[in-house]
């Protein structure tokens, strides 16, 4: 084994404490300004209406205040979803979010002949069949859904 | 491969030099009390990293200033330690920095060449205080208010200028959101600048000077015949 001089092993001891004096101050820094900012929460169940207000043939967008906390504060937010419905009992709850780059989309009852109706959204010409689905544009996924759940004749969706 | 890398810096740098100058300098017979200057800096080392950490939570405005230090202390992960080592810190860096300032005075080190040294030493001393003063106020507690309240009653009673003194301070004629936000603006912009020039040009002159060796204990050479005199008298 090969000797270490005197002042190189000292050398060594003031770094290893400095380093982890570094490490016991920057990681719990690390730590502390991540935060919360990768907690995911599912939100609370929000009333939309009764289930005959929604029409079968297309898809209804309505929109609900909703109470969010955010830290220290609890803002209040619009929700804005697409419902759609086949028989009045089954319903799909779709955020008008483009999963491009978070456009509102809208719908359209005919984006060209061979799509038929279909959510469009205007930022980069996306296009969306009538479930959601991708059709056409830079999008790389369907429109997201919400959780929905009908209760005592009334419909109420929750984000996940 | 780590010597290597330092090679390639160094050529295009000269870090080494500045490297050495610092740590491998001569230093004369010293004795613990020389490491309170050390000790203070690293004091201000956790107050800036802790202080910016802070300021990512933190807002400055009376409506929500006390609740996000609620939200830092319970329940931003780690933010108790965080918002802990800062208050402690500030509280360590007050002692640290006076006994530095004792040291200094019993080894006589504020003398030629180290005038100026001592002078942005006193402006670093007064700094420490300010940073308290605006400090204290940021959590929006009841504590904090009243104590303010009572800092400002001290600085209104300066003669002549103490009336503008207090108003200056307070930006208007009472503790208001206008102080919490000038507080807040000078703790953590105009108050941390100048402390790095000061802490630039402080250290600076140390390296200058290099570290005071302690005074010599020699016997006075006038001791023996003021002894004879005195024994005479009696």
């Amino acid at each position: 084994m090969r000797e270490l001089p005197r002042r190189d092993f000292l050398a060594r001891m003031v770094g290893g404490v400095a380093g982890g004096v570094a490490a016991l101050l920057g990681i719990p820094a690390g730590v502390f300004v991540i935060g919360p900012s990768q907690e995911r929460r599912t939100g609370d169940w929000v009333a939309l209406g009764t289930v005959d207000d929604f029409p079968l043939e297309k898809p209804r967008l309505i929109s609900a205040t909703v109470a969010k906390q955010q830290g220290w504060v609890v803002e209040e937010q619009e929700l804005s979803v697409f419902v759609s419905t086949e028989d009045g009992t089954e319903f799909v709850a779709m955020s008008d979010k483009c999963t491009h780059l978070g456009c509102r989309v809208r719908y359209v009852d005919e984006i060209d002949e061979a799509a038929g109706p279909g959510f469009f959204c205007p930022c980069h010409n996306g296009v969306f069949d009538s479930e959601g689905g991708v059709v056409a544009g830079p999008i790389p996924r369907p429109l997201d859904r919400l959780e929905t759940k009908v209760e005592e004749g009334r419909l109420f969706v929750r984000e996940l | 491969m780590g010597t290597r890398v330092g090679d390639w810096i160094d050529q295009r740098s000269g870090w080494r030099d500045s490297w050495n100058r610092v740590f491998l300098a001569r230093i004369p017979n010293i004795s613990w009390g020389h490491t309170l200057g050390a000790a203070t800096l690293m004091a201000v080392v956790i107050l800036l990293i802790t202080g910016l950490a802070l300021t990512f939570y933190y807002v400055s405005s009376p409506t929500d200033a006390h609740q996000s230090v609620q939200y830092i202390t319970n329940v931003v992960p780690l933010g108790w330690l965080i918002r802990g080592l800062h208050h402690w810190a500030a509280s360590a860096l007050v002692v640290l920095s006076v006994a530095h300032l004792i040291r200094v005075v019993i080894h006589g080190a504020y003398k030629y060449p180290r005038e100026f040294t001592w002078f942005t030493g006193i402006a670093l001393l007064l700094l420490v205080f300010g940073f308290g003063l605006t400090g204290s106020l940021l959590p929006w507690d009841q504590r904090a208010y009243w104590a303010t309240e009572v800092r400002i009653e001290v600085f209104a009673t300066v003669p002549f200028i103490g009336d503008w003194l207090a108003r200056f301070l307070q930006g208007g004629d009472q503790l208001s959101s206008l102080t919490l936000s000038r507080f807040y603006s000078a703790h953590v912009w105009l108050f941390p600048l100048l402390l790095f020039g000061l802490v630039a040009v402080h250290l600076r002159l140390v390296l200058r000077h290099g570290i005071s060796a302690r005074p010599k204990e020699e016997p006075r050479r006038d001791e023996e015949p003021r002894k004879r005199e005195e024994a005479s008298l009696l």
